[in-house]
């Protein structure tokens, strides 16, 4: 079945997201992007991201585990808690910070909580050397399950599911119930599962599905950790075209010859379309041949591709903003 | 409906979007960066080939087999005996275009969608290298054959079969002196052996035959 796609812009001068918590928000690139999934098995990564609801100069603890915006924030305290489901329910962040610029642009921070004038992190920020300076942030909420399926139509409760693959290795189910999420065991509720920016989750459907993802056209670079202990499926935020391969920035993220990806079909079969491998300069072929300027390979529009790396890496994309 | 009717109709569900068979990829290259096989006086190969696989029961299901079987074998048929399979031969193993793992330079290229259920993530890959013959797809345990020398590869770190989805690309340059069960490690390369070498009898085993002949020939 082929993919239709559709996206459309929204102007900022008449689709400017408001400032709806606190101050310091700005406004971005709004609108939607379409994605329609065949019945079967398809790797999905969201290419939209929530707009920011605080933006602004803030200086890291030296311990790394609080943010403090050099200009009071007079945040509403609590506005950026993780949930605090009871037990067996999994608790996530709900917000995080990003470096909007300077050489760390695009790492994020889960939130765990804020007082009215800091954020306390949910680990120390990392690298270290971020620790004890000072640096232009973002806040914005998370990308969730629960997110994605606003405007999606074709669903099937329980029997549509996803995959989310964690970092240590392990798998986690969610099926659609029919308005949200719920665990594997068919009941816990999991609509809050995070969908990190540049990663994604393999979708499985009973009978096709379309997707209308909706947010901001993400305006700063992304920083996708990969991890080597985990099924990596990683994509670009660049909501209105597919990502060459040949010149991709996996070229320089991909330990020579010993880390590479696989990119699948998009028809519900997980069909294997090739495998790539990086030299350190340039990416090449499953027979680890350069592809030539010509190629076509690419990653589809709100898809990815599943990367494997011998140790804990990470890929940078440009934001389509700022090419 | 009760609880139990309702969970066991759901699983029934579950059944009809369940994700198709996951594929992984294994790959190799050799080139003077991330090392090759050589012969065993260190030259480079002029013929011969690589092959890489994993040792299974009758069922095809992974098993593990002493490093130490690996001293009897003469031929890649002994590999074979031993439940030796090529992934080439694995379920599903599609080569890449291109691929070529056959000696002399360039050695290189990539098996894609290879089943999941014939090759279980992190299962131990053996890399193994002739300097003679190639793999015979169809009767493989006449593979190499001619083969004079070999190597046997066994990194426990580094050379896992990948997780769903992913890739493997086993290089040379992980492999560790202790990895190397046939051959002898040279720097980011590692030199064949003679396939299927006699142990040479010892001093004093060699001594007794030598008296025993003597005494033999007195009593005549």
């Amino acid at each position: 079945m082929k993919t239709c796609l559709a996206l459309t812009l929204l102007g900022t001068a008449l689709f400017s997201v408001p400032a709806a918590f606190g101050q310091g928000a700005t406004s971005g690139i709004v609108g939607f992007s379409s994605l329609s999934c065949p019945a079967g098995t398809t790797l999905v990564v969201p290419t939209l991201v929530n707009s920011n609801v605080f933006q602004g100069a803030a200086s890291v603890s030296s311990d790394g585990l609080t943010i403090t915006p050099t200009t009071t924030a007079g945040w509403t305290v609590g506005a950026y808690n993780a949930t605090s489901f009871t037990a067996p329910t999994t608790n996530y962040p709900k917000f995080y910070a990003e470096i909007v610029s300077g050489a760390n642009e695009g790492l994020i921070f889960d939130i765990a909580s804020n007082s009215a004038t800091a954020l306390t992190m949910a680990s120390a920020i990392t690298p270290s050397g971020i620790r004890g300076t000072t640096v232009q942030i973002a806040i914005r909420q998370h990308v969730t399950l629960d997110k994605i399926v606003q405007g999606a139509t074709g669903l099937t409760a329980f029997v549509d599911a996803v995959n989310l693959f964690e970092p240590n290795g392990s798998t986690s189910t969610r099926i659609f119930d029919g308005a949200s999420w719920v665990a594997g065991d068919y009941t816990t509720p999991a609509g809050h599962s995070i969908v990190y920016p540049g990663t994604g989750f393999s979708f499985s459907a009973a009978a096709p599905v379309a997707f209308n993802f909706m947010g901001e056209v993400k305006p700063t670079k992304t920083k996708v950790p990969m991890f080597q202990s985990g099924v990596n499926i990683v994509g670009n935020l660049n909501p209105a075209s597919a990502t060459s391969i040949y010149g991709s920035t996996f070229n320089s993220a991909l330990s020579p010859y010993a880390d590479g990806f696989n990119a699948f079909s998009s028809d519900g079969n997980m069909t294997t379309l090739g495998t790539y491998f990086s030299d350190g300069a340039q990416m090449l072929d499953g027979a680890y041949n350069p592809l030539p300027l010509t190629a076509t390979d690419s990653i589809p529009l709100n898809r990815g591709v599943v990367v494997s790396v011998t140790a804990d890496a990470v890929v940078t994309f440009n934001s389509p903003l700022a090419p | 409906m009760k609880p139990r009717s309702i969970a066991l109709f759901v699983a029934f569900l579950a059944c009809v979007a369940s994700p198709v068979s996951a594929a992984v990829t294994v790959g190799h290259i050799e080139n003077v960066s991330v090392g090759q096989f050589l012969s065993s006086s260190g030259s480079a190969l002029t013929a011969g080939g690589v092959s890489i696989g994993i040792f299974t029961d009758g069922l095809g299901a992974p098993i593990t087999v002493a490093d130490s079987a690996f001293n009897t074998v003469t031929a890649f048929a002994d590999l074979i005996a031993l439940g030796f399979k090529d992934i080439r031969s694995l379920s599903g193993a599609t080569a890449a275009a291109g691929t070529d793992w056959a000696f002399p330079l360039a050695v290189s290229g990539s098996y894609n969608s290879i089943a999941i259920s014939a090759l279980p993530a992190a299962t131990q890959l053996y890399l193994l290298a002739f300097n003679a013959g190639s793999y015979v797809a169809g009767t493989p345990a006449s593979s190499f054959a001619s083969a004079t020398e070999w190597a046997v590869v066994k990194d426990t770190t580094s050379h896992k079969s990948p997780s769903d989805l992913g890739t493997a690309s086993l290089l040379l340059n992980t492999v560790v002196p202790g990895d190397i069960l046939k051959g002898t490690d040279n720097g980011n390369n590692v030199n064949m052996t003679a396939l299927g070498a006699v142990p040479e009898p010892s001093r004093a085993l060699l001594g007794m035959i030598g008296l025993v002949a003597l005494f033999v020939r007195r009593r005549r």
